[in-house]
């Protein structure tokens, strides 16, 4: 189940459908949209980027102590890496998506 | 400070347009390290142990039920079906229309899907029968809506996650009040409608047919409901069996689903699945915190003083639930207050799975009112008519679902009588 979600999040992160509020889209001039967008992305990629240290650090915690899951007798590393790699190619995407406007997906492109 | 620093971070992320998941992590990160002086790696323990929760495996499941079921004719099965019981009844097309959304709402357990398969089939008939085009809008377009209330409803798994109460339970307690909604509408249309003049007479042959067509659809929420009401399984099990049946239904008996299909279908589950997944666990790390700080107790405490009863309370929750469900979508208003409401509600002696019902009745309503409402935007495009239109067409729509709440939120017993 873990995997399946972490994995639909990336799916979510390409195609650009991740839910999010979008006053602050009507809320920025037009002419500033392109500045708008681009922090955005890089504010996403931040966090994502964060998340994924703090998933390093998790996972391999449990790498070192050995933890097994019980039900499926797998190292629980291995059931908890997609934790990082997802938010390490969400991040990676949205930094993409900061830096190159024209692979924007359709969804979350807007203005640039 | 602390507090000053957490409301200039949201106002920046809002400002940013971020992703609900960026902002609900960053919320939990702050408040974990600020207020809790605790490691940020525990979040991603929170999350890990929030992802492995049975119930959410329901989630993807249902809404791979929905998408199988979906892909071929049964809309028009539905709707043939509906029409063959309903043409002798006075304005009974608008009556089919209820039903055949309500039954397509539960099978699909979407609101727009609903929407678009049962109102582009209709619309043109009820053009054709002589239906105004503001009921025919209003009429469709609230009938869209019924999905999340008649269970299984992905809302209702999403509260009973973050409120810690039972799914099964919801999803009884969904039965009283789906019932009551689409009985309004269908009075509604009765009284509205064209009358006696759009009757024709009970064509016995034409319903057997339709019958034979369409059965085995129709049967498809009474398996998956009549087995968690009946206990043989729970709902996260109801959720394999639902794919199950629908599986062998559009491959074996209706053959309108290729196997080619699958990975598409697959594919759209994952990304539904994605919007959810990532806000959920992390609204379950947030949720985690905000009990440790007793957040909820002392909202209660807090309020206490100024609301001293069950019925001032109710009205209260109610016109905040309708305020918000005119700017969130369901999901975020569930994730969010779910959690804070709920301990209050309880305080207030109201039944939690009552409170639940109550809470997405109302942001049910939250689908028809703008400025997010998306069944809006998805009847002005399938339509063709402009916003401002089909909003009119669907005040008098949500004034009927605006009855419905209230006596839902003040006769307990339409939701609960099946946990008694």
């Amino acid at each position: 189940m873990i995997w399946a979600g972490f994995l639909g999040s990336s799916m979510t992160t390409h195609k650009g459908l991740h839910l999010r509020p979008e006053i602050a889209d009507k809320l920025w001039p037009l002419k500033y949209h392109g500045v708008f967008n681009t922090a955005r992305h890089l504010l996403t990629a931040a966090f994502c980027f964060g998340a994924t240290w703090y998933g390093y650090l998790y996972v391999f915690e449990s790498f070192e102590l050995a933890d097994i899951n019980p039900i499926l007798n797998l190292k629980l590393w291995v059931v908890q890496i997609i934790i990082p790699l997802t938010f390490l190619s969400s991040g990676v995407r949205a930094l993409v998506y900061a830096l190159m406007p024209k692979l924007r997906p359709a969804a979350t492109r807007g203005s640039h | 400070m602390i507090t000053l620093g957490l409301v200039l971070l949201l106002l920046l992320l809002v400002l940013f347009g971020q992703p609900l998941f960026v902002m609900i992590g960053a919320v939990t990160a702050y408040c974990f390290h600020f207020y809790a002086a605790e490691d940020i790696q525990v979040i991603i323990g929170d999350i890990f142990f929030a992802g492995d929760k049975e119930i959410l495996l329901a989630i993807p499941l249902f809404v791979l039920a929905g998408n199988l079921m979906t892909q071929g004719g049964i809309a028009k099965r539905l709707i043939r079906l509906a029409r063959a019981v309903t043409n002798p009844i006075p304005s009974g097309l608008a009556i089919a229309g209820v039903l055949s959304c309500a039954i397509f709402a539960a099978i699909s357990g979407s609101s727009p899907v609903t929407l678009i398969a049962i109102g582009s089939i209709l619309y043109p008939a009820f053009m054709q029968e002589g239906y105004s085009k503001d009921l025919s809008i209003g009429m469709l377009s609230a009938g869209g809506t019924l999905g999340i209330i008649i269970p299984p409803s992905i809302p209702m798994i999403v509260f009973a996650i973050m409120a810690s109460v039972s799914v099964t339970d919801l999803f009884k307690a969904g039965i009283g009040p789906g019932i009551l909604l689409t009985f309004l509408l269908v009075l509604y249309g009765i009284f509205k409608g064209p009358g006696w003049s759009a009757r024709t007479p009970f064509d016995a042959k034409e319903f057997f047919v339709a019958l034979k067509e369409g059965i085995l659809s129709l049967l498809m929420p009474v398996v998956i409901l009549g087995g968690i009401y009946s206990g043989i399984f729970t709902a996260t099990e109801s959720a394999g069996i639902a794919v199950l049946y629908a599986l062998i239904i559009e491959f074996a008996v209706h053959r309108e689903l290729k196997l080619r299909q699958i990975p598409g279908i697959l594919a759209e589950t994952a990304e539904m699945l994605g919007t959810l997944f990532l806000i959920l666990v992390l609204a379950v790390g947030l949720n985690k915190f905000m009990t440790y700080q007793q957040i909820p107790q002392n909202m209660v405490e807090a309020l206490s003083g100024k609301i001293s009863d069950k019925f001032s309370f109710l009205i209260g929750v109610n016109l905040l639930l309708l305020l918000v469900g005119c700017f969130m979508d369901i999901m975020s208003a569930i994730l969010v207050l779910a959690p804070l409401l709920t301990p209050m509600a309880v305080h207030f002696g109201i039944n939690p799975i009552h409170f639940g019902i109550v809470m997405i009745v109302n942001l049910e309503i939250g689908y028809l009112t703008p400025p997010v409402g998306i069944n809006l935007f998805v009847a002005s495009g399938i339509f063709n008519e402009p916003i401002g239109k089909v909003i009119k067409s669907i005040i008098p729509l949500v004034f009927v679902l605006l009855i419905g709440l209230a006596l839902i939120t003040f006769i307990p017993q339409i939701s609960l009588f099946l946990l008694n």
